[in-house]
């Protein structure tokens, strides 16, 4: 938020983000999924209208997308295992905390699959608007591809400040993720120590809220430990190899008593 | 309320106070000043010399006895350190992000736009759709010193007159901030900036009196186009050249023809549409431009009979020949002159014929200077207003 | 009450009727000097015999024409026969059509009095007789004041309990609505009467509107803003979670939803139990139009609720903050307007919405002959005057007017009054942090309201959960369809 607002003090603004956040998370799952309706309504609705002011104001080229595929697929692949397939794709590991409340399991599949697809679509549109409204080299040039795009918004010199919308979309989403990890993370904290997971909830968040301060000092910091050193040694060791071993325990276990009770 | 509301009560109240010590980011408007429009030029020792063109708002609105803008100089190396101190002269705080238009100076240009540039498209105050104008043959502060009879800041007539140019002559490339950083981004094309420059006597242009008669003693006037390599400008084309290059970048919203040899004989043409080609064809480089546009007839001498389809074809073939001749005539200036792909040829075969672009594409400049390019144009006209054929030809009447 | 059931020894008192004179004592205690219990001496066949009510609750000349009138025309079967057997035998000859009901006990008969029945007592009688002669002076039934509207019916409730219940079933007539009475308040005994359909409705739900006003330990019920109070949400709320209306129809619709209706003795306004906040946006007239009308109507509604909320901290925000986020045309004219306002945006702001919160308190509170004179004072002084000083500038009396106004077009006026105060809310954060103080709170309002709920159903449906199918009453509001078959035969008529 220090793009909007420079001399508050950065305390200040996550102070407040982190009690907000927590209160959604003290609310339980059922605030969440209703909050996460709530929210992807409002999202959908702002990425359709930045859609259509850029198309209204004559911004959107699909000749920008060419060349497709100029290097071949590899380059695709090779960066799709190496970093889009944890963040964010991975990170929905964080739903098997939630599992016991979520209904039975072909529901939960179906909704699981279809939330998904629909995530996917969604980050494929807001990539596409922003190579149609300025070309790949720009949107690397960046730092915000999609506040870039909406600035180019412009119908008859009126509607042309939209960056709050962006600004509206990026704050809402981080907020309702930071929820649901909180949430998570106070949940398996209670299995551990036995109280209900309300009364982690706001002392996670404080702790988070100050240690966010601490741990990166500059964007460059954040985005290298966020997009290599977290995926290299936090995401892969509890995305895929935890979890896979639990399950394959889990499954022996079931197995054995399975051949014990015959 | 049990403990762990009171806990909770706590935080959130503990919370509160922070709110109250103070609001930090928060400027009242009426302590500030908006700058609408810079100018850039070389200033003493090497240095960079910024002149801002500052609002004054009731002015503005009220009483229209005195000047809408007061223009202030300082110097410096960037944009961030001479904006700091013009409240070395200035009695506000100056608000950046409503600036309209920035003109630089040619003699700038040609050193290099890059170091002027990055500052602005950095900062989140100043927006990608401002105008960025190259000053032709006067130093670029004196355009913002000239006055308009309509009482306007010089800032918001020049923006208007850009817009206004385009829709009636055809006008000069779009010249904004996203234009240079696309432009300067993309292989295969170079940057083409919009000049404006100075007509009449600059000496009285600034005050109030030069505006107060029916004939201003000066006025901006958009001069043509600069071409540029890279950051660095080359040269100048004319106004006639401009509208082709606008044109071949589909930039065109409306323009008249007037065909010669036919006295009087003009096509108003409404929705014009260029298609660019560039491709290997057994080793060798092959370019091609396709123009395609509709419009109505703007007036026809005796020779050309519109109560036949006939005319109507003969017309849209003139059309169509003075097109394919002037922009030939522009592409070649082009290639001889400055020898740079200012026209995006190169950016389309990089689009759709990718690899053929990548093996040529080191000294693509060169190769775009030496191939001719063909260019085939066609005309649809619709209709002929109000009026058929010539008033002075035989056949109308009983 | 509770005085004099402490004065009187207990158990050892006994508290049934003994003799005349007792009754005399026992009514002398409880009702003391009041100046409006008529305790009359009549003749009972031979008897002696009392008449007991209060002036200000019956109707004295019917009583007099039908209670003793045809106490001279008694003549008694059995003279030698008891007291009781006289009471009755008097009660079923003359008495038929006044449901009497045989009271031993010598506090529900006072309870009775003091409700507004005539008791009649003989010498000996074990029993009195109390005839229902109740009659109170009601406000008719006319327009309600709160709830207009163009087309629809005009009729609205009053302060008559019983009125309101005829209102409801006049209009729902369904053998299985019923009413349920309770009697809360210590003090002031009011009647409050649940209405229902059975059947189609949520046990749970009566339930605890039950357990709540059965344990509710207020003194005072005067009105159905106290009961409301009863029937709120544990957690914190800043939006109301029960629906009122002085309009039948509004209610009855509600009963017919399954929910239930709260009525209470005294007051215009009956509660509806459980209400979302979509409720607080409807009003009965946008069915009775065609029905794309109802949807922009409500659409507008939530518009007139999102600028009441939203607008003076907007203006706070991008006056103060963010500048850049105004098209320049409507930047140099809000500049231009601000050129030597003393007051920064926010004091500014804050000084105008309180002026406006005071006008229209005044506005309510004040005697309706001095009301012409607000208007006046009103619009000079928010208005003129104050642009005029250099004061305040024009848009930011514009931007007052737009709210205050919006802040009325909510059909429920309870719902405007949280609105405002969330309002300054807003400002105060859009002061210190601009726009994201805004996001901030907006992210807060919006988890407040998803986790709030009235008497388990979601206080944001039928938006969130979303279901296609609850949408017909929402903000859009679909056609309703109709039926296949048109009777054959009617077209051709040719």
């Amino acid at each position: 938020m220090t793009t909007l607002l420079r001399i508050t003090p950065i305390e200040i603004v996550v102070v407040l983000f982190v009690l907000v956040v927590a209160y959604a998370a003290h609310g339980g799952a059922r605030t969440l999924g209703k909050l996460s309706e709530a929210i992807i309504g409002l999202v959908v609705l702002f990425f359709i209208c930045i859609a259509f002011l850029l198309l209204l104001s004559g911004s959107l080229e699909p000749q920008r997308m060419l060349p497709f595929l100029s290097k071949g697929i590899m380059p695709l692949i090779k960066t799709s295992f190496s970093s889009s397939l944890w963040v964010p794709y991975g990170e929905l590991i964080v739903f098997l905390v939630m599992f016991p409340q979520m209904g039975k399991k072909a529901a939960f599949r179906k909704a699981g699959m279809a939330a998904i697809l629909s995530a996917g679509v969604i980050l494929a549109f807001s990539d596409l608007l922003q190579i149609w409204s300025m070309g790949m080299e720009y949107e690397k040039y960046s730092t915000f591809p999609l506040l870039d795009a909406a600035r180019l918004i412009n119908i008859s010199d009126f509607i042309n400040r939209m960056d709050a919308l962006v600004a509206l979309i990026i704050i809402f989403g981080v907020f309702l993720k930071c929820a649901i990890f909180l949430y998570a993370g106070a949940k398996g904290i209670s299995v551990i120590f036995g109280k209900p997971s309300k009364t982690y909830i706001y002392p996670f968040a404080l702790m988070i809220g100050a240690l966010s301060l601490l741990v990166s000092h500059n964007f460059a910091e954040h985005t290298e430990e966020g997009l290599h050193l977290v995926i290299q040694y936090l995401h892969i060791p509890f995305q895929l190899v935890i979890p896979l071993l639990t399950a394959i325990w889990i499954w022996i276990l079931s197995k054995r008593r399975r051949g014990s009770s015959e | 309320m049990n403990k762990r509301n009171k806990l909770f009560l706590g935080i959130w109240i503990a919370a509160l106070p922070f709110l109250l010590s103070g609001c930090w980011d928060n400027v009242e408007l009426n302590k500030t000043s908006l700058i609408t429009g810079a100018a850039f030029e070389p200033g003493s020792n090497g240095k960079i010399r910024l002149t801002i063109e500052t609002m004054i708002a009731d002015q503005l609105e009220g009483n229209k006895d005195t000047v809408p803008s007061v223009l202030q100089s300082a110097e410096g190396n960037t944009l961030s350190e001479i904006l700091i101190r013009f409240n070395e002269s200035m009695d506000r705080t100056l608000l950046i992000s409503h600036v309209g238009v920035i003109i630089i100076d040619e003699r700038l240009a040609k050193q290099g736009l890059l170091h002027l540039l990055d500052p602005m498209q950095r900062t989140r105050f100043i927006r990608e759709d401002i105008l960025i104008l190259i000053s032709k043959d006067v130093p670029a502060s004196h355009l913002l010193k000239v006055l308009y009879p309509r009482g306007t800041l010089t800032s918001s007539k020049i923006t208007s007159q850009v817009k206004s140019y385009r829709i009636s002559y055809g006008g000069i490339p779009e010249s904004r901030l996203f234009d240079i950083s696309e432009a300067l981004l993309s292989e295969g094309r170079e940057l083409a900036l919009g000049a404006i420059s100075l007509k009449g006597s600059f000496k009285d242009a600034n005050t109030l009196q030069s505006i107060k008669s029916v004939t201003p003693k000066a006025s901006i006037v958009i001069a043509g186009t600069g071409v540029f390599s890279e950051d660095r400008l080359l040269g100048f084309l004319s106004l006639e050249d401009s509208r082709m290059l606008s044109l071949a970048r589909n930039q065109v919203k409306g323009t008249t023809i007037s065909i010669p040899n036919h006295d009087n004989t003009a096509i108003r043409l409404y929705h014009l549409h260029a298609s660019l080609h560039a491709e290997m064809e057994k080793g060798e480089l092959v370019m091609r431009m396709n123009l395609e546009g509709d419009g109505t007839v703007g007036s026809v001498d005796e020779s050309i009979r519109l109560t036949s389809i006939g005319g109507y074809e003969q017309l849209e073939r003139l059309g169509a020949e003075y097109l394919e001749k002037q922009m030939s005539a522009t592409i070649k200036g082009v290639q001889r002159r400055f020898g740079v792909d200012i026209f995006g040829f190169g950016e389309q075969m990089y689009r759709k014929q990718n690899a053929q672009f990548m093996s040529i594409s080191g000294n693509w400049n060169e190769r775009f200077a030496r191939t001719p390019v063909k260019v085939k144009a066609k005309i649809k006209l619709y209709r002929s207003e109000l009026k058929t054929n010539h008033i002075r030809n035989e056949g109308i009447g009983p | 009450m509770n005085e004099i059931d402490h004065a009187l020894p207990n158990d050892s008192y006994s508290s049934t009727i003994q003799s005349l004179g007792h009754l005399r004592a026992h009514l002398k205690l409880v009702f003391g000097n009041t100046d409006d219990l008529a305790v009359t001496a009549v003749r009972v066949g031979e008897q002696k015999g009392l008449l007991c009510y209060l002036e200000t609750m019956t109707n004295v000349p019917f009583m007099m024409d039908n209670i003793v009138k045809p106490l001279s025309h008694f003549s008694v079967n059995d003279p030698n026969g008891s007291a009781d057997a006289l009471l009755e035998e008097m009660n079923e000859k003359y008495y038929g059509g006044l449901s009497g009901t045989y009271i031993r006990d010598l506090k529900e008969f006072t309870q009775k009095l003091a409700v507004g029945q005539a008791g009649l007592a003989v010498e000996g009688a074990s029993f009195t007789l109390m005839l229902d002669v109740k009659q109170l002076d009601v406000r008719s039934v006319a327009e309600p004041t709160t709830q207009t509207v163009v087309r629809g019916p005009k009729d609205g409730f009053t302060e008559s309990a019983d009125t309101n219940m005829s209102l409801i079933r006049r209009r729902l007539v369904n053998e299985k609505l019923r009413f349920e009475k309770y009697t809360v308040g210590n003090q002031s005994q009011t009647s409050v009467y649940l209405a229902y359909i059975d059947g189609a409705l949520d046990v749970e739900l009566l339930r605890r509107i039950r357990a709540r006003l059965q344990t509710s330990l207020t003194s005072s019920v005067l009105d159905s803003g106290n009961i409301e109070e009863l029937l709120r949400p544990r957690e914190l709320s800043l939006f109301p979670t029960v629906y009122n209306s002085e309009r039948p129809d509004a209610v009855c619709a509600a009963i017919m939803e399954a929910k239930v209706a709260i009525i209470v003795n005294g007051s215009p306004f009956v509660l509806v139990v459980p209400a979302v906040m979509n409720d607080f946006f409807k009003s009965p007239e946008d069915h009775y139009q065609w029905f794309a009308f109802g949807t922009l109507t409500r659409v507008l509604r939530y518009l007139a609720f999102f600028f009441s909320l939203f607008v003076p901290s907007l203006y706070v925000a991008v006056t103060t903050f963010h500048a850049e986020l105004v098209p320049t045309v409507l930047l140099i004219s809000i500049l231009a307007q601000r050129e030597g306002i003393p007051f920064p945006a926010v004091i500014e702001i804050l000084l105008m919405e309180i002026t406006f919160e005071i006008l229209r308190e005044a506005g309510t509170r004040m005697p309706r002959v001095v009301g012409p004179a607000i208007s006046i004072v009103g619009a000079l002084v928010l208005g003129e005057a104050a642009v005029q000083a250099g004061i305040v500038s024009n848009i930011n009396v514009i931007v007052v007017a737009l709210t205050a106004i919006s802040g009325f077009v909510a059909p429920i006026f309870t719902f405007g009054a949280n609105v405002r105060l969330l309002r300054f809310g807003f400002i105060f954060l859009a002061a210190v942090l601009g726009f994201y103080g805004i996001i901030l709170g907006s992210a807060f309002l919006l988890i407040h309201l998803v986790r709030l709920h009235s008497y388990g159903v979601s206080y944001l449906s039928p938006f969130i959960p979303f279901r296609i199918r609850a949408q017909k009453d929402g903000i859009l509001i679909f056609q309703t369809p109709l039926p296949n078959d048109e009777g054959g035969g009617n077209g051709s008529h040719e």
